[in-house]
């Protein structure tokens, strides 16, 4: 019995998290929550969030805090409406100019804090400042649209297809039996390497519950999609990033010198880091993240709007803090992102007004680190 | 002074999870005397005084204390500061950017109505300071004041609470000899002024001038209670009792086979990081030799960290000039990553700020300085990075569940071993210890000696940074000294002694 309650109710703090969130507004909402069209819009609407989710997770995981990926978006939507819709340039230079100049702003960005020594507070804050005016001033203030079809697929596409086995969307019972199969296997082959060096594994039940838990909700998810109009192709994408970026973090020696950069930066440049080109290089991939985010929502919306990208380096570093920060990886701010979306969802079908709706996200950002790190605590004594 | 106990404590439990780190301590403090505390990491001694001290509240922990024949329920800590009860911890609780004075008098400012009077502040922290005989102003900042003095300065604080008894954590691990001494003389003139002491130390051979009672604890038990003038003080009888058995030699054997020139330092001249114009090394000039153990004594402030820093990747000062040499050839080092590939390694004299990468587990800490080596078609063979830590934790002995565990866990002797894996597992050919047993027990430090022994034997350099004069003699094959900044003495294996050491100090002090 106490084998069980030894197994950290601080990692499963933030499931019992977004337990809560969905059973609240799966109940305030009266089940619409659920249905297979808004399943679907949680997704295509916070698809950025995410992406910048992941860009933010390496920052904060640096001890430093990205506040210009907002400005990012803007810039990227602004930009690449300039180029592509206003100047009609193709869809290649178009993309290639916009890549260029995030790479240029990240590199200035990145430098300023890691051989400038400028406070990373300080410096995003500055360049939030530049890259909106100029974001501005490239689109002359107005909506630019409509966007190339290739753009408008990765943000609003779904990979539709009239196979159907058992009546389900062949795609989505493919996706689920393969998921399904990673997990298991995985985790099959995680606890056999613990045990074989005799780390401390979790008990069977527990981890048969938690496998058991993370599929049910994949396959709801993915039957909703079924149900709609299929697999979203930017999820697709997403599940690449994700993977990738959580190789890179884990299994990488860079993804070991960002930790140790964040933890303990003297004792880590002592140890033969170079603190400053990781601090760099997690800027200048910040700038091509939050870019890219801003193609998804130009694309989902069909066009670049002025207010794109408002609020979001808040939602992202919330997103990052309820997932745990960088002692839970890439998961926990995938975690703590889909806290936020099912959040930001449910109050856009509660039609709650914008204005409650920033109240809500403050109260849910203290409330759930409050509880996480509650958690964490009892899990320590 | 006969029965009156200022402090007793009855059957006292504390356990954390399935450890138990007090088992039913029961322990007498007279008033007015020095009581010393010994015992190895571990033993539970900072524990016990964090549980007089309040900082395990009432109700943590079983049993019960007295003071002044009173029944303790202390909440916090401050509760206890009402008492009369100060404690000094290891790791001292200053506020870097604030100054010397106003550390001093932190929550128990000169204030009327809640605005604060500097000039009194100012002016009582000068008396207190004047008091103790530190040289240091009170408009300091405390970030910008050595380990010693820091010392001193929560002394202050200590005293201008009107202390009745004084609890000190290893206060002299941080000072060298003469501030070591006097420190000592301090506590007994508080002696004379009333104020009962306890002082937890491994530095057997001070407190055989000072003390008046010393409890031995060992795995969370008192072992034996022994007073001087009646009972065996001598350093052989507590060691035994720490460690529960015989320890001949503090100092391993060692063959000494010392040959050429390994490293070779020339002309090192270091300014002050923030302060262009003032110079911290001038023309520092020294060598190490093949399998030797070489010794660098000094003063806190004498540069000698600095040294260690800069020669190291230029991690301290600016406007460096000089020239370093392996095997006869010049290096080109600047950065950390640089040294590291030449061949230097340097184990910081603060594990915790230079040192340890806290959240991190032993393994990763172990092998951080050596990623490459582990790096299989672009990812990290984590099997392997397994093994190797497995393989360190053996041959060093580290105390810990297993390899995954996180180092923030480890008592301080365990956490400088896996320091020390980092650096071996670097493959080094000349090795930089600064202080290397500072604040570790008696038992791990001779591992950590055993360690070094290995590593001369395989034919490489160890320059040997330490405070601890019985440690130099005891490990060097020759000694420098430096003072201020310059290399003012260097002294074969013969000739080190304590007697030489300081009065080569005392001489360029003189000069100066």
């Amino acid at each position: 019995m106490s084998k069980l309650k030894n197994i950290s109710l601080g990692k499963y703090g933030l499931v019992i998290a977004l337990i809560l969130v969905v059973i609240f507004f799966g109940i305030t909402t009266r089940g619409t929550l659920f249905n297979a069209m808004n399943v679907s819009n949680i997704f295509m609407q916070n698809a950025y969030l995410i992406i910048l989710s992941i860009s933010m997770f390496f920052c904060l995981s640096t001890g430093c805090v990205d506040l210009s990926v907002a400005s990012f978006v803007l810039f990227s939507g602004a930009f690449f409406g300039f180029l592509s819709v206003t100047n009609h340039i193709s869809l290649g230079i178009s993309l290639l100019a916009l890549f260029a100049s995030a790479l240029v702003l990240g590199v200035a960005q990145g430098f300023t804090i890691a051989y400038l020594n400028v406070p990373p507070f300080i410096a995003t804050l500055g360049f939030e400042l530049l890259i909106k005016g100029m974001a501005i001033a490239i689109s002359g203030g107005q909506t630019l649209g409509p966007f190339p079809k290739a753009i408008q697929f990765l943000g609003g596409a779904f990979l539709t297809t009239k196979a159907r086995v058992f009546g389900l969307d062949a795609i989505c019972l493919a996706a689920f039996v393969l998921f399904v199969i990673v997990q298991v296997v995985g985790e099959i082959k995680k606890r056999a390497k613990r045990k074989h060096y005799g780390f401390p594994v979790a008990s069977v039940p527990a981890t048969i519950v938690r496998i058991a838990f993370i599929c049910l909700t994949v396959g709801f998810v993915l039957l909703r999609f079924s149900q709609h109009n299929g697999m979203p192709f930017i999820l697709v994408i997403l599940v690449c990033l994700v993977v990738v970026y959580s190789y890179l973090s884990t299994r990488t020696a860079f993804g070991r010198y960002v930790y140790a950069v964040g933890a303990s930066r003297n004792a880590a440049r002592l140890s033969g880091v170079n603190d400053k080109k990781v601090i760099m290089t997690v800027f200048i991939n910040a700038s091509l993240l939050s870019t890219f985010a801003g193609l998804v929502v130009a694309g989902r919306l069909n066009a670049a709007t002025m207010t794109a990208g408002v609020g979001y380096e808040l939602e992202a570093i919330a997103a990052v803090s309820i997932g745990g920060g960088s002692s839970t990886g890439i998961f926990g701010a995938f975690c703590g992102a889909a806290i936020m979306a099912i959040v930001i969802n449910g109050m856009n079908v509660l039609g709650m007004a914008a204005d409650m709706q920033k109240v809500a996200k403050g109260l849910i950002l203290l409330l759930a680190v409050l509880f996480d790190m509650y958690s964490k605590k009892r899990s320590k004594d | 002074m006969g029965n009156d106990y200022i402090l007793e404590t009855q059957n006292i439990f504390k356990r954390f999870g399935s450890v138990t780190a007090l088992n039913d301590v029961n322990f007498k403090v007279r008033r007015g005397e020095i009581h010393v505390l010994c015992g190895e990491n571990g033993a539970g001694k900072s524990t016990l005084m964090n549980v007089i001290s309040g900082v395990y509240p009432h109700g943590t922990y079983e049993g019960k204390f007295f003071y002044n024949g009173e029944e303790c329920r202390f909440s916090s800590v401050s509760d206890s500061e009402e008492k009369g009860i100060a404690i000094i911890h290891q790791h001292l609780a200053l506020f870097p950017l604030l100054s010397v004075a106003e550390n001093i008098f932190i929550n128990n400012e000169f204030a009327k109505k809640g605005i604060i009077n500097w000039d009194e502040t100012r002016q009582k922290a000068q008396e207190l300071i004047d008091s103790i005989g530190i040289n240091v102003n009170p408009t300091t900042l405390v970030k910008d004041i050595g380990v010693g003095k820091k010392q001193l300065v929560e002394i202050c604080k200590a005293i201008s609470r009107d202390v009745k008894l004084l609890i000190l954590d290893e206060p002299t691990a941080a000072l060298n000899e003469k501030e070591s001494e006097d420190l000592l003389n301090m506590l007994l003139d508080f002696k004379k002024r009333g104020i009962t002491s306890i002082l937890i130390t491994h530095k057997l051979n001070e407190i055989g001038k000072v003390c008046d009672t010393i409890t031995v604890l060992r795995d969370g038990s008192t072992i034996e209670t022994l007073e001087k003038g009646k009972d065996d003080i001598s350093i052989g009888h507590i060691v035994k009792a720490m460690v529960g058995r015989e320890m001949t030699n503090l100092y391993p054997e060692r063959e000494h086979k010392v040959g050429d020139v390994l490293f070779e330092i020339k002309d090192w001249t270091v300014y002050h990081p923030l302060h262009i114009d003032i110079e911290v090394l001038h023309k520092v000039s020294l060598n190490v030799r093949k399998g030797e153990v070489l010794g660098i004594a000094g003063l806190m402030g004498a540069g000698r960290t600095e040294l260690a820093m800069s020669v190291f990747g230029r991690s301290y000062g600016q406007n460096i000039s000089g020239e370093l040499y392996l095997h006869g050839k010049k290096l080109n080092i600047k950065s950390t990553g640089d040294a590291i590939k030449a061949g230097l390694a340097y184990v910081s004299e603060d594990r915790h700020e230079y040192g340890l990468i806290k959240g991190m587990s032993i393994k990763d800490n172990i092998t951080l300085a050596s990623l490459k080596q582990f790096i299989h078609k672009g990812s990290l063979d984590s099997d392997r990075e397994i093994m190797v830590a497995q393989d360190y934790k053996g041959k060093l002995r580290i105390k810990c569940k297993n390899v995954d565990q996180k180092v923030d866990e480890l008592s301080g002797g365990n956490q400088q071993k896996v320091i020390f894996s980092r650096w071996v597992m670097a493959k080094p050919e000349v090795v930089i210890l600064d202080e290397p047993t500072r604040g570790i027990d008696v038992g791990s430090k001779y591992e950590i000696y055993q360690i070094i022994n290995e590593l001369v034997a395989e034919g490489k350099g160890v320059i040997f940074i330490s405070s601890d004069m019985p440690e130099i003699i005891g490990m060097s094959d020759r000694v420098y000294v430096l003072n201020e900044g310059s290399i003012i003495a260097e002294l074969d294996k013969e000739d080190i002694s304590q007697v030489n050491i300081m009065s080569a100090i005392m001489e360029g002090a003189k000069d100066a």
